[in-house]
C-alpha cells in the first residue's frame, strides 16, 4: 500500500485558496484545518501569483492514457474550488489610487478564474473602530460580482475573531461543495450524453466524477462512479488498440488496481467487509486469467501479488474499526464465504506465493533476455514512467529541451526486466511469510503458521542463508513428527539434511540423514514427485539410498560415485562421530534399546540374568562391531563383541577393565528385536540401573543410546501408527509387560550376634544394666558402630517429660546413662580413641575390630524414673571387609522389651497416744469423709507409722529408713522421734510388708505443716543362686517418699482415761477422766456416762463442770467390774459449751482387761504408769 | 472434482491420504489437509463462528485456496475426513453426501 502516492491513499480535501492580506493567513489556515471535514488552504501572498497557478495547460487533443498519473494531486493541491480575495478596509475605503488597485486586482482575479469555475469569495479585513461604509462594500461586491452573503468582514480583533473565522468556514465549505458538486454533474452530463470520443475518456470521466464525489464526500455517488470506471475499464481488455499488447495490458491493470483500490477502500471505510471480501474476489476472479505475454508473465505475478498484499493491509488496518469477521454474516447471495477469508493473512499467504510464482518467472524471463538478447543496446536507461499511470515512454533529450516518445513492446520488456532484475523478491517473500506467521500464531492456527515457516525456511535455502532457514525447518519437523505427518516430514528433513550437508556440520547430517532412513515411508504412500525434497521423493527406495550413503561415509568403504557433495566430509581417527539417543529423541527409530533385569530385588553377589534388546527401524539390516553395556555401578558395565568380527580369543588376548562377552551375531533387521541375555552381578547393594548402551559401528561411529524399561517403554511416535508386526523385546512377554532397567541389590546377610541379656523388670531407682554381646560368627568387624534407641511401648518418641507433668524433677522417664565396656579389656585404652555419645534416649558407640569368631561386649547401664515399659533397639552397622569409608556396610538390629517397675510402695498413717483423745476442732468441722490432711495436735505426740510393702517380683534387702527434711525448716516446727535407722538386713520377700514407728511432736501451729521426706535405702537380695546373674550395680538404691503434709493445731481440751492396766472381777478400782483446759478461758463441760452391763459405777452420772483455765478437772468413779474378760468401761461422751463439740473417747481407749482372779505378782504402781512410748501395732 | 480424499486420526495423524492429480500436486495436496486441520480445530473450539449448527457433523466449506476448495466432515471419534476439490463452485449437498457415504465406508 505505501507503494501508493499519497493522494490516492487518503480521501481527498477540498483545496480553498487565500489572497492578499497575507498576515491573516495563519489564522484561516489553521482554523480551517481543524473544520470537520477539515478543507486545505492555499495561501498566496498577492493577486499574481494565484493568475500563475490558474493558467490552464493546453490539452492535447486525444488523450493517449486513461488517467493522468498528476491529475489527483494537481485537484488537492493545486486548484482551489474557492478563492476568497482579501482586501483591507483601509484600501477599500481609503484614497481613490487605492481604490482603483483593489478594482484593478479584483477584475484580474476574475479573468484568471472564470475559466476554470472557481468560486469566489470576498473578505475585507477591518480594524478595530473603524466605521463601515456600505456603499462602499456594495461597490465592491458589484464589481466582483458575488451574492452579498459571500462578502464578509474578517474582524482579526481576539473578541471578533471567533465569530469572523465560523462564518468564513461556513461559506468555504457552501461555495467549495458547489464548485465541486458542479464540476462533478459537469462532467456526468457528458458521460450521459456519450459525449466522449473514446471508450479511454469514459474511464477517465467517471474516475473524476467519483473523485469530485470523493470531495463532496458523497461516498455512494463514488462507489457508485468508480465501479463503473472499473467495469467501462475491464470491457477495454479486448478492445483498446491504443498501445501495443503488453502496454496495454499493463496500462488496463494498473488503473484497474487504483480503481480497485478505491472501491476497497470505500466499502471498508463504510464498515461493508462483507462488500469488500466479494469484491476482491471478483476482482482477482476477473484479471487471474489475464496473464498476458509468457516473456512479462512475471509481471502478471508481481500485480496479482501486489493485489493481495494491498487488500491484506487494508484487511488489516480496517480490522481495529471494523467489527469482526465472526460477527459478520458469511453467506451472501451468490458466493460463500469462510471466516478465513476475513483474515489478513490468508491474504498475505497469497501474496507471498504470487511473489514467488513471479520470482520464478522472472528468473525464467532474465536467463530468456540473456540468451537472446546478449547485444542488449541499454536502451532501457532511457526509457522512464510516462504522464498517464501505467505507461512507460523514451525520454529524448535534445539539448535543454526533453520529449516523450511512446516505445515498442520489446523495449518495454527489456526495460521491465531490467528492472526487475534490480529487487531481491526473497527478502519480500520473507517479510510477508513472516508478517503471515505471526498472523496464524496469533490466531493458534499453528499448522497454518507452519506451513509459512516452511515457506520462510524454503526461501532462506534458496538464498542460502543455512542457519536461518534450519532454525525455521526445525520447529516444522517437530511439529510434523509430532502429529505424524510422515510425507511432510520427509520433505522437511530432506531440506535440513542438505543444509547441514551445505553448512558442513557432519553430525547433524548422519543424524537427519539417519532420521530418514528410519521413517515409515513405504511403497504404498509414497509420492513420486520431483519437487519433494532436494534428497527425492518419499519412498521406501530412497530410504534404502540414504542408509547406504551413510553406511559408507562411516565405514571405510569407498564412496559410490552418485554421493556427491558429501566430498568434504571425513570420519577418521581425529574426527570420530558419536551420536546420543535419549528418550525424546527423533532418533528412537533408528535404535531403540530397551533393557530388563530378569529379577526385580537381586542379592548382592549373586549372579542374575539381563535382557538387552535392541530395535531399528532402519529399511536395511546393521551390523554392530560392539555393545557396550553401561550401569550406574562402573564395575558391573560389560562389553559385547560380534563374534564375527572380533573372535572372543582375540578380545580376550587384549587388556580390558571391563568383562568382555561375545555374541554370535550382532546384525540388526529391520523391526525385529535383537535380543542378548547375559549374568550381572554386582556387589554393591542398592539400585542397579542399566544406563545406556553404546553402540560401535565400524572404527569411528558409534550411538549411544539411553537405556528404556520395557514396562515403561513409549511406542515409537511414527510408527505406531502404521501396519507392522508388533515384537516383545523379550521372549517372556510377561517380562515385557512389567520389565524394569533397574533392579536393588540387597545387602548381603549379617553374621554376626547381638545378643542382648537382660533378665526380668527393670526397678525404679536402681541402675539397671543389660549386657549387649556381638559374636562374630563369618564375619570380620571392621569399623563398627553400635546404636542403642530408647524407644516408648505404647509409642509417642521418646521420653520426654509430659506436659501433664510440669513438675516431674526428671527430665526423662527413662535414662541411658551410660555404657560400661568389656569386662574383660581395659576401659582406658580401648575407648579412648573410640567414638562414644550418650543422650537420654540415645547412644553411639564404636565397636573394636573383630576378627572371625571373637566376640565383645559392654553392658547398657539404665535408669528408669517412672514404672514403665521401654523397647530397647540396638543396632550395629559394621563393614565386613575392611576400613574403607565407601566400602558395603552390614547392619544387625535387636530390639528388647523391658518393663520398668516400682520396687515398694510406701505409705504411712498417724496414730494417736493411748487414752489420751484432744479435741480438735478442725476434725469435728470438717465433715468426715473431706479429710484433707490429718490433723495433729500442737506440742501433744502423734505415732506416725511408715509401712514399705515389696510390690515387685524380686527379694529386696532394706537396709535403711529414715524422715529427712527436705528443707531446712522441719527442725523447728516439729520434732521426729525413731529408733536406728539402720534397720539391719531386713528381707522383704515380694508381697510382704515392713513398717516402721515414728513419734512426732509438732511444735509449730501451722495448716499446712512438712514432715519431710521418708528415705528408703534397699537394695536387690542376692540370694546364692541369684549372683551368677548380675542384672544390676550391687549398689543402694534410695527411694524417697514425701510424707503428706499436716494440719497442726492447739487443741482446747485434753481428755485423758486413767484406769489399771487390768482389773479383777469384783475388785472395785478408781477410774478417772481428767479433763484439762488448755486455753485461757474458763471452759463449760457438759459430761455424761453410759452405763455399762459389766460393771458397777459409783460417781456422777451427768453434769457441768467449768474448768479453770490451764489447769485440770478430775471425775472420778469407783468401779466394781461384774464380767471377766476384755470389758468396755461406761463409755464417758463430753460436750464443750463454748465450741459446741462433743466428743467421746475411743472405744479401744476405753476398754480394760477383767481378770477372773487376782493374778500372783505384784501390782502396785499400775495406776501411776501411762503409755508412752512408740510401741509397734500391728 | 475430487482431487485429494483424506481420513485424519484424532490426534490428528493421517490415516489415509490418496490424491487424484498428479505428483507435483501431491504434496502440495498434504499441506492443504494438513492446514485445515487448523480451521477444523477452529470451528471445533468456537461453534459459534461456524455457519452450521452444533451437532453437524458435515463442517462444510473450511477454506479456499487458490485453486482448491477444502471441505470437512468430523465423525463423533473425532476422526475427520477432509475433501479436496478442483471445483469452486460445488453443491454443499454433494459433498455432504460424498462425506457420508465415506463414513459409512470408514465405519
Amino acid at each position: 500500500m505505501e507503494e501508493y502516492p499519497e493522494e490516492l491513499r487518503s480521501p481527498p480535501v477540498a483545496l480553498v485558496s487565500l489572497v492578499g492580506c497575507s498576515e491573516q493567513h495563519g489564522a484561516i489556515t489553521t482554523h480551517l484545518l481543524s473544520q470537520q471535514p477539515p478543507i486545505n488552504t492555499l495561501a498566496l501572498p498577492d493577486f499574481s501569483k494565484l493568475t500563475h497557478l490558474l493558467q490552464q495547460s493546453s490539452s492535447s487533443s486525444s488523450p493517449v492514457g486513461f488517467l493522468k498519473k498528476d491529475w489527483l494531486v494537481k485537484h488537492r493541491t493545486k486548484i482551489p474550488a474557492v478563492v476568497a480575495a482579501l482586501f483591507s478596509w483601509d484600501h477599500v475605503s481609503g484614497d481613490p489610487a487605492q481604490w482603483v488597485q483593489v478594482c484593478s486586482d479584483l477584475d484580474d482575479l476574475k479573468a484568471a478564474i472564470r475559466p476554470r469555475n472557481t468560486k469566489l469569495l470576498l473578505l475585507v479585513v477591518v480594524g478595530k473602530s473603524e466605521g463601515i461604509s456600505e456603499d462602499r462594500l456594495i461597490a465592491l461586491r458589484k464589481r466582483a460580482e458575488v451574492d452579498s452573503k459571500y462578502l464578509l468582514l474578517y474582524n482579526p480583533d481576539p473578541s471578533q475573531l471567533d465569530n469572523s473565522l465560523q462564518r468564513l468556514s461556513a461559506s468555504f465549505a457552501e461555495l467549495g461543495a458547489t464548485f465541486y458538486k458542479e464540476e462533478g454533474r459537469r462532467i456526468k452530463a457528458r458521460i450521459e450524453n456519450k459525449n466522449f470520443s473514446t471508450r479511454d475518456l469514459q474511464v477517465r470521466y467517471c474516475f473524476k466524477v467519483a473523485v469530485y464525489a470523493e470531495f463532496r464526500r458523497d461516498w455512494a455517488e463514488a462507489l457508485r462512479f468508480y465501479e463503473d470506471a472499473y467495469h467501462a475499464l475491464r470491457e477495454m481488455v479486448g478492445t483498446s488498440t491504443r498501445l501495443p499488447p503488453i502496454q496495454r495490458l499493463f496500462e488496463i491493470k494498473a488503473v484497474a488496481e487504483q480503481l480497485h483500490f478505491k472501491i476497497c477502500a470505500l466499502f471498508l471505510h463504510g464498515g461493508k467487509l462483507n462488500e469488500a471480501v466479494t469484491w476482491f474476489s471478483q476482482h482477482v476472479g476477473s484479471y487471474k486469467s489475464l496473464v498476458g505475454a509468457p516473456e512479462v508473465i512475471f509481471l502478471h505475478w508481481e500485480w496479482l501479488s501486489r493485489q493481495f498484499l494491498v487488500f491484506a493491509e487494508l484487511l488489516d488496518s480496517s480490522s481495529a474499526t471494523l467489527p469482526s469477521a465472526s460477527s459478520q454474516p458469511l453467506d451472501t447471495a451468490d458466493q460463500l464465504l469462510t471466516e478465513w477469508e476475513f483474515h489478513p493473512a490468508y491474504y498475505y499467504q497469497s501474496a507471498a506465493q504470487y511473489l514467488k510464482e513471479k520470482k520464478s518467472a522472472l528468473e525464467l524471463a532474465v536467463s530468456n533476455a540473456e540468451t537472446f538478447n546478449e547485444n542488449d543496446d541499454g536502451c532501457a536507461e532511457y526509457v522512464v514512467p510516462s504522464l498517464y499511470i501505467g505507461q512507460f515512454s523514451r525520454l529524448l533529450e535534445q539539448g535543454d529541451d526533453s520529449a516523450m516518445q511512446s516505445i515498442t513492446d520489446d523495449e518495454f520488456t527489456r526495460y521491465v526486466i531490467a528492472e526487475g532484475k534490480r529487487f531481491q523478491d526473497s527478502f519480500e517473500i520473507i517479510a510477508l511469510l513472516r508478517k503471515c506467521n505471526e498472523l496464524y500464531s496469533n490466531r493458534k492456527a499453528q499448522r497454518m503458521g507452519s506451513l509459512c515457516a516452511f515457506q520462510i525456511a524454503r526461501e532462506y535455502f534458496s538464498l542460502g542463508d543455512y542457519s536461518n532457514a534450519k532454525q525455521f525447518f526445525d520447529g516444522v519437523a517437530n511439529l510434523y513428527r509430532q502429529e505424524g505427518w510422515v510425507t511432510l516430514l520427509w520433505e522437511v528433513l530432506g531440506y535440513l539434511r542438505e543444509c547441514s550437508r551445505k553448512q558442513g556440520a557432519i553430525k547433524e547430517f548422519v543424524e537427519f540423514s539417519l532420521q530418514m532412513a528410519a521413517l515409515p515411508v513405504s511403497i504404498v504412500d509414497s509420492i513420486q514427485s520431483s519437487k519433494c525434497s532436494p534428497v527425492g521423493p518419499a519412498s521406501l527406495e530412497q530410504r534404502e539410498l540414504i542408509y547406504r550413503e551413510i553406511f559408507a561415509l562411516i565405514s571405510r568403504e569407498a564412496r559410490p560415485e552418485s554421493f556427491n557433495g558429501l566430498g568434504d566430509f571425513k570420519v577418521t581417527g581425529d574426527n570420530t562421530l558419536h551420536l546420543e539417543i535419549d528418550l525424546v529423541s527423533p532418533l528412537r527409530s533408528v535404535l531403540l534399546a530397551s533393557v530388563a533385569f530378569h529379577e526385580q530385588i537381586i542379592k548382592s553377589g549373586v549372579s542374575s540374568l539381563i535382557t538387552i534388546s535392541l530395535l531399528s527401524q532402519l529399511p536395511l539390516s546393521i551390523e554392530i562391531d560392539q555393545l557396550e553395556v553401561q550401569f550406574n555401578q562402573s564395575q558391573c558395565n560389560f562389553i559385547i563383541t560380534n563374534a564375527q568380527i572380533h573372535p572372543l580369543e582375540a578380545v580376550q588376548g587384549e587388556q580390558h577393565d571391563h568383562r568382555m562377552e561375545s555374541a554370535p551375531s550382532l546384525a540388526l533387521v529391520t523391526n525385529k528385536w535383537l535380543r542378548l541375555t547375559y549374568d550381572i552381578k554386582s556387589e554393591q547393594s542398592g539400585k542397579l540401573e542399566c544406563i545406556s548402551i553404546i553402540a560401535k559401528m565400524g572404527p569411528h561411529f558409534t550411538i549411544c543410546c539411553r537405556a528404556e524399561s520395557p514396562a515403561s517403554m513409549d511406542d515409537l511416535p511414527l510408527w505406531k501408527f502404521e501396519n507392522c508386526v508388533e515384537t516383545f523385546p523379550t521372549k517372556d512377554p510377561a517380562l515385557s509387560f512389567s520389565g524394569q532397567k533397574a533392579a536393588h541389590v540387597e545387602e548381603p546377610d549379617p553374621q554376626v550376634d547381638v545378643t542382648l541379656g537382660a533378665s526380668g523388670p527393670a526397678l525404679v531407682g536402681e541402675r539397671f544394666l543389660i549386657p549387649v554381646t556381638i559374636t562374630s560368627r563369618g564375619h570380620a568387624i571392621h569399623a563398627g558402630e553400635m546404636k542403642i534407641n530408647l524407644v516408648d511401648v505404647k509409642g509417642g518418641g521418646l521420653f520426654s517429660p509430659r506436659e501433664s507433668e510440669p513438675l516431674s524433677l526428671e527430665t526423662h522417664h527413662v535414662e541411658l546413662l551410660g555404657i560400661v565396656g568389656p569386662e574383660l579389656e581395659d576401659e582406658s585404652q580401648k575407648f579412648s580413641d573410640k567414638i562414644m555419645k550418650i543422650q537420654q534416649s540415645f547412644g553411639l558407640v564404636s565397636v573394636p575390630s573383630l576378627k572371625i569368631g571373637e566376640s565383645w561386649s559392654c553392658k547398657l547401664e539404665i535408669m528408669w524414673h517412672r514404672p514403665k515399659p521401654i523397647m530397647l533397639f540396638v543396632s550395629l552397622s559394621y563393614s565386613p571387609i575392611s576400613y574403607e569409608s565407601n566400602s558395603q556396610k552390614v547392619d544387625v538390629h535387636k530390639t528388647l522389651q523391658i518393663e520398668g517397675k516400682d520396687a515398694v510402695s510406701v505409705c504411712q498413717h498417724f496414730m494417736l497416744p493411748f487414752r489420751r483423745d484432744s479435741l480438735l476442732l478442725s476434725k469435728i468441722k470438717l465433715a468426715p469423709d473431706s479429710n484433707q490432711f490429718s490433723s495433729l495436735a500442737l506440742h501433744e505426740s502423734t505415732v506416725l507409722v511408715v509401712s514399705v510393702k515389696n510390690c515387685c517380683e524380686v527379694t529386696l534387702q532394706l537396709l535403711s529408713m529414715a524422715i529427712k527434711a527436705d528443707d531446712g525448716g522441719t527442725e523447728r516446727s516439729c520434732s521426729i522421734q525413731h529408733g536406728n535407722e539402720d534397720l539391719g538386713t531386713a528381707v522383704l520377700v515380694p508381697g510382704e510388708e515392713f513398717k516402721k514407728v515414728f513419734s512426732v511432736i509438732p511444735n509449730l501451729d501451722s495448716s499446712k505443716l512438712r514432715l519431710g521426706v521418708v528415705h528408703l535405702k534397699w537394695r536387690r537380695h542376692c540370694g546364692i543362686e541369684d549372683k551368677s546373674s548380675l542384672a544390676a550395680i550391687d549398689s543402694e538404691v534410695v527411694t524417697e517418699y514425701k510424707l503428706p503434709d499436716v494440719h497442726v493445731e492447739l487443741p482446747p481440751i485434753i481428755v485423758t482415761l486413767e484406769c489399771p492396766p487390768y482389773a479383777i472381777l469384783g475388785d472395785p478400782f478408781i477410774y478417772h477422766v481428767k479433763i484439762r483446759n488448755q486455753t485461757e478461758l474458763l471452759q463449760e463441760v457438759k459430761f455424761s456416762s453410759a452405763d455399762s452391763h459389766s460393771f458397777m459405777l459409783s460417781g456422777s452420772h451427768s453434769d457441768t463442770v467449768f474448768v479453770l483455765p490451764r489447769s485440770e478437772h478430775f471425775l472420778c468413779y469407783k468401779v466394781v467390774p461384774l464380767v471377766s474378760g476384755l470389758q468396755q468401761l461406761p463409755r464417758i461422751s463430753l460436750t464443750s459449751v463454748k465450741y459446741s463439740a462433743r466428743f467421746q473417747p475411743s472405744i479401744a481407749s476405753s476398754n480394760v482387761f477383767v481378770l477372773p482372779s487376782k493374778l500372783h505378782c505384784k501390782t502396785a504402781g499400775i495406776k501411776e504408769k501411762r503409755v508412752e512410748g512408740p510401741t509397734v501395732a500391728d | 472434482m475430487i482431487v485429494c480424499v483424506a481420513v485424519v486420526g484424532h490426534q490428528n495423524n493421517p490415516l489415509y491420504i490418496q490424491s487424484f492429480t498428479d505428483a507435483d500436486d501431491a504434496l502440495k495436496l498434504h499441506h492443504i489437509v494438513h492446514c485445515s486441520l487448523d480451521v477444523v480445530d477452529e470451528r471445533v473450539n468456537n461453534p459459534k463462528k461456524s455457519g452450521p449448527t452444533l451437532n453437524e457433523t458435515f463442517l462444510g466449506l473450511l477454506y479456499p485456496t487458490e485453486n482448491y476448495n477444502v471441505y470437512g466432515y468430523l465423525t463423533n471419534t473425532k476422526v475427520k475426513f477432509i475433501l479436496v476439490t478442483t471445483d469452486l463452485d460445488v453443491r454443499d449437498a454433494d459433498v455432504r453426501n460424498a462425506h457420508h457415504k465415506q463414513n459409512q465406508h470408514h465405519v
